[in-house]
């Protein structure tokens, strides 16, 4: 298919010349490509889920090569994966239950599949995992991206019913298809609608006349703040400028603008300042598995002042952000060196650089790390767009968004 | 996809997008130089590459990001390779709004040539960026096009805006870290305007000197020796044309913009923008390669850094601490040490104990036990045997060293150079498989346009050329070098020699870093200079004014300058051909045509021709200074003629006294005892009449006593005069 | 102003300026606004509690008439010292002479014929700052009357030679470059080292060297015995100091080392800005080249500070040092820069002082001043014009833009235009004057024209 090829370089382009950044705009974009490479994609008879998956791995494989800085896409195609695997679940558990072969399924969950034939896959397949024994779930998860074992599932049902068999499968695949389709476009809303979901939870967590330190501009905390005050609380946010980006100049203005009481600070007062502040509140790059935080430099800073004087610290990040991976594996790329210039007029330090006559070797370095990876310990709560959460969740959250073998994303060699 | 696209490019232009003419590029993929011989014999420059990537990608990749549509590259030497890379790369099937067009001409032999070749294709429909395919940067040209557009707006003339950047010259070797020679620049601060350029500054001056109708325009003026020339120009659809009419024109710098500065008939402006935190820079030599390749590892060009992967086709790099970039697939010995700022390409395997630091390799290369490469570059399939030592060395691909070889500082290997067994390959040297080439291809340097610039080839080449052609079998004696001699047992190429001149200056660009006993020289040489130019600065007439305009002209570099001090030596060479014996008749003419041609006043002929005369007389030997009187006498009634044709008016004869003036004050000191002696004789001969020397007298009045050393001299000359003349009235 | 010595330099009777100077009148006592020059630099030096000077005059009896006028008017204001110098010695010859009365660590050199309000405190305190050997006042364009507006050439030659080409480091506090005299004529030519020790110079045509210095004293009296050729501070003194600043030749203790001025924050927004006034003249380079060299530390390369002080666009500076300049300032003092006469201007913005008396149908026009003890006839006019003490005045006088000094007796009918008038001229009637100077005691013949001549007593 060739324009869905096109698509994909095209995306893959922009990662790798950093056109698309920030893990909201890389999550949706992700999201919105795959779902039109798998409507491209041609549907065999046997093992369609195994294809989809391949499919989808395969582009997975270079958008994630094309930028591992951006976490974010890796996660969507991870989620659109376990999404796959949930669809053809529930799908195959549908068609268990339609056989009537189901052993202990109460009347109420199938009463509950008579009525609403399309049901939310999510809930199929809750109802799957709850009717299905766990080795046999087992088997077909593992199974079914298998292409020697991929059979299996479908003959379990075939020697129960041959002739309806094949009438039955076009509608499965079809169905399956569709139903995939169906979920991701409910993943891309979720993303959409993440910020929304999380500011309506700001006035549980802000009270009257708090202080709130922030460091650096974040979408999502902007909008939570902002979402306060529209529920009018008055409190007031000091804003670490965010050296040397310098966004929270930025997000100062974007607040002032909304009307709440705004002080800016340098980063390095963040410590002198703690001392007054009721809660931090940062956004985040992404969060890891073990509950750590890739989050914009010198937040980690900010961290431990916020431990040193007990102010609980409170990251804001949209479920996208959610990678199942941990800091310490492999391929997760921790940090993104930034250009010098940020820091540095490269016209006035040159004379510093004159390899010619110093000896050849350069004497000035600058580093502009993007990131602080803040360990788990120094997170009081995390808040997404499925509520807060405690670090030592976070594995949860990740059990219900991703299965455990996508965690590496690489095309087994089919054929 | 042809509809997606479509599609693309509607959401992408905004009506007012539509409106506009599209941006456009010409990149010269051709240096029109032959700084990097003798790499570029095999491959054309833009495709060597930089930090394993070829430079033409970051040139591409930058106009494309900065909204260029249209970019024409415009290849000569070597175009085919260039346009298969093109064919290749993802450049030409790119999809989205950037378009790149090869042009092809096989007989442009500089920057003014290839422009011409563009005129005539008539691609070109609005203003464009004009750059060449060794730049790499990442700035935005949003404000600079703003800029350029609305000067044009308001001036048609302003053709060209320039993009420089602050970098300050080493005090030491006046080249810049790039290892360009340091730039004058003179720059209106209120309208960035470009009042002067001077990129070959002769460091035998210790003056600039401005032309005074510079500050008749703008009241004052930033001059300037920190600013680095990006050579990013943003140039009107007029400056095609201007090449196309000023044929001679063939430098953009040496000959374009320094023309456009210095005549003010046609009144075309060229105006500067200043970039501070982005990054632009030219590869122009072996130093600049070095520098930026640093640059780069320093992450000062993000996003083009090796991790990121700009051009997509090179492999995923992932960048460690301290700068230490490795692709996924290195074999690197436990005991192998990569030490801070180097890249190690895909593929490439290093041997036990092997050190690596500040240094670049290449994909899929082979590195022995125990070879320590330090501060090189070394390319794609390169095979370094056991215990080789390179040091700030560029190894091209394919090449082969043996165990043992040491490169020193500067060596340049191009490609396939094999090198036998511990063979020492001395500083500096080249070695190519290609013997020093006899003919000058069109990547040649010009040599006119250089002659005076100090670029070491040109004269080792042609030196070497004429060698060549007396006998061209490679490892003849008279050629110096024979394969197995040079380049060891087993060994394959031609080390190039340089002439010793050349050598002297290879330092200069050369990857390798100035040696110390260089700058321990300079460090001297600084002081000694300074001392001198105080004690010349003193030697002037003590008033503060430095008023000696011809010892002025004969060190400034003012165009200006250049004319009438050529003039000058056109003259004596006319003059020269006299004493040779030709017909005085056929040289007054000459000298009347040159003076037009020049546009010299009688004035000046008058007084350049009395200088040729006096050299003259100074040339015949004397021992004391009554011969000189004597031989300046013949000298001077021999050529009485030929210079009363000249003195015209009395202006002419007092220009004439000034000249003699000077020229006992600097040139020809000699005379400076003599001067009422000959001040006599000159009258005497009637070459000089009364009033003219009175008149000069008197001009001299009003000067300070320094001025008048002279009048003094000659007074009772003088007094005689005016009695004498007083006689007469009564 | 603790420890800063004054030297005036009140010139002696200039030919430039005949026939107004004489005997009677040398320059320094030319009356601006019927107020000695000489007043308008003394007070100004008051005005910054420089209090203690050395006047020095060219010429013995110059010297004696100037001493008697000081000692008269500011006879318990100021401590002056008058030393008389013999003629044509130049600046530097008057400096010279007097060198052995300079004991203060700084010495502040002040043109006698500088009409100003810049303070010159403010340029001996940029000279302490910067611990400069030298430091010089840059002065915009004077103010120009409406009278300049008609230019012929000539008086272009004036203003153009009274300006300078100076060169300027980007914070505009070092004086890199300045040609003066003949040499602004030609082409710029500046020193490449110390264009490259700044790596950035800013060259002006529209400053002019105010005639006032700031020397630190050991540095100027070497100069002045090592190079007993100068003859002039603005010609020789100045562009050598500066033309060798990069390897000064003076001896160590009148050198400094340069450091860096001014600090700012860096902030990616402004560390451009911070940056440029980080600039240092001495170069990085010359340390390390100083580190590198073999040489003892002492003959190693010593630099010293020149600096300039440019005072604003708003202040008046003019030096009356033409006959051009005596007109246009005598102008201006009535005129645009009244503040600097010091008198009370009426309504009709003129001086008419209360003992004056005019004659019925009589004019005094604005920016004029009427003296005491002037006597005007009927049906006269005055325009921008300055009339001195106890002149007579009959009918029907028209006098325009000119100057006219004490106890002058114009009779009727007399036009005066454009000129200048000393004491105790004699215009009989009828006498018309364009653009003419008329020397003291001269008496002109009545019915007489004259256009634009110099008219004096043999």
């Amino acid at each position: 298919m060739p324009d869905v090829q096109a698509l994909v370089n095209d995306f893959v382009l922009k990662l790798k010349r950093r056109k698309i950044e920030g893990s909201h705009a890389s999550a949706q974009h992700t999201a919105e490509l795959l779902r039109s490479v798998i409507s491209h994609q041609r549907m065999p008879y046997t093992n369609q889920a195994g294809a989809l998956i391949d499919a989808v791995k395969a582009v997975g494989e270079q958008l994630i090569a094309a930028n591992p800085v951006e976490l974010a896409v890796g996660n969507i195609v991870r989620r659109v994966l376990h999404i796959i695997r949930e669809e053809d679940l529930s799908s195959t558990a549908t068609a268990i239950e339609g056989l009537g072969l189901s052993a202990g399924s109460d009347d109420d969950d199938e009463g509950q599949h008579e009525d609403r034939p399309a049901l939310s896959a999510a809930a199929l397949a809750a109802a799957a995992r709850s009717t299905l024994r766990a080795p046999s779930l087992q088997t077909l998860l593992e199974d079914i991206p298998d292409s020697a074992a991929a059979p299996q599932p479908p003959s379990s049902g075939g020697d129960s019913e041959g002739k309806s068999k094949s009438a039955d499968k076009n509608i499965r695949s079809r169905k399956l298809k569709h139903d995939v389709i169906e979920a991701i476009n409910e993943l891309i809303q979720d993303i959409d609608t993440c910020h929304e979901q999380i500011s309506e939870q700001a006035v549980e967590h802000i009270h009257q006349n708090e202080v709130i330190l922030t460091l650096g501009r974040s979408r999502t905390v902007k909008e939570f703040l902002c979402a306060a005050k529209e529920k009018n609380r008055s409190f007031r946010v000091f804003v670490a400028e965010g050296a040397p980006r310098y966004q929270g100049h930025v997000l100062a203005k974007e607040l002032v603008s909304k009307g709440i009481q705004t002080t800016v600070i340098t980063d390095s007062a963040v410590f002198a300042m703690i001392s007054r502040v009721n809660m931090v509140i940062v956004g985040a790059h992404a969060i890891m598995a073990n509950g750590g935080v890739i989050a914009p430099v010198g937040i980690n800073m900010v961290a431990l002042a916020a431990q040193r004087h007990a102010v609980p610290f409170v990251v804001v990040a949209g479920s996208h952000k959610l990678c199942p991976l941990y800091p310490h594996n492999p391929e997760v790329l921790l940090n993104d060196l930034k250009c010098p210039s940020d820091l540095l007029d490269f016209g006035e330090f040159s004379d510093c650089m004159d390899f010619g006559s110093h000896g050849g070797s350069p004497l000035l370095h600058v580093v502009n790390p993007a990131f602080d990876y803040v360990p788990p310990k120094l997170v009081s709560l995390f808040i997404t767009d499925t509520g807060g959460h405690n670090p030592s969740y976070m594995y949860r959250l990740i059990a219900d968004y991703y299965s455990a073998d996508d965690l590496v994303v690489k095309r087994r060699s089919t054929s | 996809m042809a509809q997606k696209k479509g599609h693309r490019s509607l959401s992408s232009d905004d009506p007012e997008e539509l409106a506009r003419v599209p941006l456009q590029a010409v990149l010269l993929a051709d240096s029109f130089a032959t700084k990097f011989r003798p790499i570029t014999l095999e491959r054309p420059k833009v495709l060597l590459p930089l930090v394993n990537a070829p430079m033409i990608d970051y040139t591409l990749a930058w106009l494309e990001s900065v909204g260029v549509e249209e970019a024409f590259v415009f290849c000569c030497a070597h175009s085919q390779q260039v346009k298969d890379y093109l064919n290749k790369s993802q450049w030409m099937k790119q999809p989205g709004t950037f378009t790149v067009q090869p042009i092809e001409s096989h007989d442009s032999i500089s920057a003014g040539d290839a422009l011409r070749v563009i005129y005539n294709l008539g691609v070109i429909c609005g203003d464009f960026v004009l750059v060449s395919g060794d730049t790499i940067s990442n700035m935005s040209l949003k404000e600079a096009l703003q800029e350029h557009k609305e000067r044009r707006k308001k001036d048609p003339l302003a053709v060209m805006t320039m993009v420089i950047k602050h970098s300050k010259p080493s005090s030491l070797t006046h080249q810049t870290r790039l290892g360009n020679d340091e730039i004058l620049m003179a720059i209106d601060p209120d309208t960035k305007e470009l009042l002067y350029y001077e990129d070959k500054t002769d460091q035998s001056q210790r003056f600039i000197t401005l032309d005074k109708m510079l500050l008749a325009s703008t009241p004052t003026l930033h001059l300037h020796n920190d600013k680095q020339d990006c050579y990013i120009d943003i140039c009107s659809p007029e400056v095609l044309s201007l090449f196309t009419d000023n044929f001679d024109y063939q430098h953009l710098r040496r000959h374009f913009v320094k023309g456009l500065l210095v005549d003010d008939l046609m009144g075309y402006k060229i105006f500067t923008h200043e970039i501070h935190s982005s990054y632009a820079a030219r590869i122009d030599n072996f130093r600049s390669y070095d520098t930026i390749s640093k640059d780069i590892i320093q992450r000062w060009t993000y996003p083009m850094v090796p991790d990121v992967q700009y051009f997509g086709n090179c492999s995923q790099m992932k960048l460690d601490r301290l700068g230490i970039y490795k692709a996924p697939e290195v074999d690197q010995s436990r005991t192998a040490q990569i030490r801070a700022f180097s890249l190690i390409g895909n593929g490439t395997a290093i041997g036990d104990h092997s050190v690596i630091s500040n240094s670049v390799i290449g994909q899929s290369c082979t590195i022995g036990r125990n070879v320590s490469i330090q501060g090189s570059y070394i390319w794609d399939n390169v095979i370094i045997e056991d215990d080789c030592k390179l040091s700030h060395a560029l190894v091209c691909d394919g090449v082969h060293l043996r165990a043992g070889v040491v490169l020193e500082p500067g060596v340049i290997l191009s490609f396939k150079v094999e090198v036998g067994q511990k063979i020492v390959i001395p500083a500096y040297s080249k070695v190519s498989l290609l013997p020093q080439p006899s003919k000058q291809d069109s990547d040649e340097e010009l040599e006119y346009a250089d002659a005076n610039s100090g670029v070491v080839e040109s004269p080792s080449i042609t030196s070497i050329a004429n060698t060549r052609n007396v006998d061209p079998v490679p490892d003849s004696p008279d050629a110096e070098h024979s394969d197995t001699s040079e380049v060891g047992i087993s060994g394959v190429g031609y080390i190039w020699s340089t002439t010793e001149g050349g050598h002297e200056e290879e330092w200069r660009h050369s990857i390798a870093p100035i040696p110390a006993e260089k700058l321990m020289e300079f460090c001297l040489s600084a002081h000694t200079d300074l001392g001198v130019s105080n004690q010349d600065v003193n030697s002037l007439p003590a008033s503060g004014e430095l008023q000696l305009d011809s010892e002025s002209t004969g060190f400034d570099d003012g165009e200006d300058y250049k004319d009438s001090a050529d003039f000058e030596k056109e003259v004596e060479a006319t003059f020269q051909r006299v004493l040779a014996g030709v017909n005085p008749e056929n040289v007054i003419l000459e000298i009347n045509s040159l003076r037009l041609s020049y546009d010299m006043s009688h004035a000046d002929c008058a007084g350049s021709l009395f200088y040729s005369i006096m050299k003259s007389a100074l040339s015949a030997p004397f021992s004391s200074n009554r011969e000189l009187l004597l031989n300046t006498g013949k000298e001077l009634s021999r050529w009485k003629d030929l210079l009363k044709n000249c003195l015209k008016t009395i202006d002419e004869e007092i220009e004439v006294l000034l000249k003699f003036e000077e020229m006992c004050l600097e040139t020809t000191k000699e005379f400076a005892p003599l001067f009422s002696a000959i001040l006599n004789h000159l009258y005497e001969k009637d070459i000089l009449s009364e009033d003219a020397i009175l008149s000069w007298a008197e001009e001299k009045e009003g000067a300070d006593e320094s001025d008048k050393v002279f009048v003094k001299q000659s007074e009772p000359f003088l007094k005689w005069l005016r009695e004498a003349s007083e006689d007469e009235d009564d | 102003m603790m420890d800063f010595q004054v030297v005036v330099l009140a010139g002696g009777t200039a030919k430039k300026l005949a026939p107004l100077v004489s005997k009677e009148v040398p320059k320094a006592l030319l009356p601006v606004a019927n107020r000695p020059v000489l007043s308008y630099v003394l007070e100004l030096l008051e005005s910054s509690n420089l209090k203690d000077l050395i006047v020095v005059v060219e010429g013995e009896d110059a010297a004696l008439r100037v001493g008697g006028w000081i000692s008269g008017a500011y006879v318990d204001r100021l401590h002056v010292e008058v030393a008389a110098v013999p003629e044509d010695v130049g600046t530097a010859g008057a400096l010279r002479a007097v060198a052995h009365h300079l004991t203060a660590n700084d010495v502040l050199i002040v043109s006698g014929d500088l009409v100003s309000d810049v303070p010159p405190g403010a340029v001996a305190a940029t000279h302490r700052r910067h611990g400069a050997v030298v430091t010089t006042l840059l002065c915009y364009a004077p103010v120009s009357g409406p009278s300049d507006t008609g230019s012929s050439a000539g008086k272009d030659k004036v203003k153009k030679s009274r300006y300078n080409i100076v060169g300027l480091d980007p914070t505009r506090q070092l004086l890199l470059h300045i040609a003066a005299g003949a040499e602004v004529e030609k082409d710029i030519r500046v020193q490449k080292n110390i264009l490259r020790a700044v790596g950035q110079l800013e060259i002006r045509a529209d400053l002019m060297d105010a005639h006032m210095y700031a020397f630190k004293r050991t540095v100027l009296q070497d100069v002045l015995d090592q190079k007993d050729t100068f003859h002039s501070i603005r010609q020789d003194v100045l562009p050598y100091l500066v033309r060798t600043q990069l390897r000064s030749e003076i001896s160590a203790n009148g050198l400094h080392k340069v450091e860096d001025n001014a600090n700012g924050r860096v902030s990616s927004q402004n560390y451009v800005t911070w940056m440029s006034q980080h600039r240092e003249i001495a170069p990085s380079a010359y340390q390390e080249l100083l580190a590198l060299s073999p040489r003892s530390p002492e003959n190693a390369l010593r630099t010293h500070k020149c600096c300039a002080y440019i005072a604003s666009k708003s202040k008046y500076c003019a030096r009356l040092n033409s006959i051009q300049a005596f007109s246009d300032i005598n102008r201006d003092v009535v005129g645009e820069a009244s503040h600097l006469s010091g008198y009370s201007f009426s309504s009709q913005n003129n001086i008419i002082h209360p003992s004056a008396e005019l004659g019925s149908k009589t004019t005094v026009g604005p920016q004029c001043m009427l003296a005491e003890g002037s006597q005007m006839g009927d049906k006269c006019s005055v325009k921008r014009s300055i009339i001195g003490r106890h002149c007579r005045i009959g009918s029907n006088v028209k006098i325009v833009n000119s100057v006219v000094m004490n106890h002058v007796t114009i009779e009727d009918g007399c036009l005066v235009q454009g000129s200048v008038i000393c004491s105790n001229v004699h215009l009989q009637e009828r006498v018309v004057l364009k653009d003419c100077q008329i020397g003291a005691g001269y008496v002109v013949t009545s019915g007489s024209e004259y256009k634009s001549e110099p008219l004096a007593r043999k």
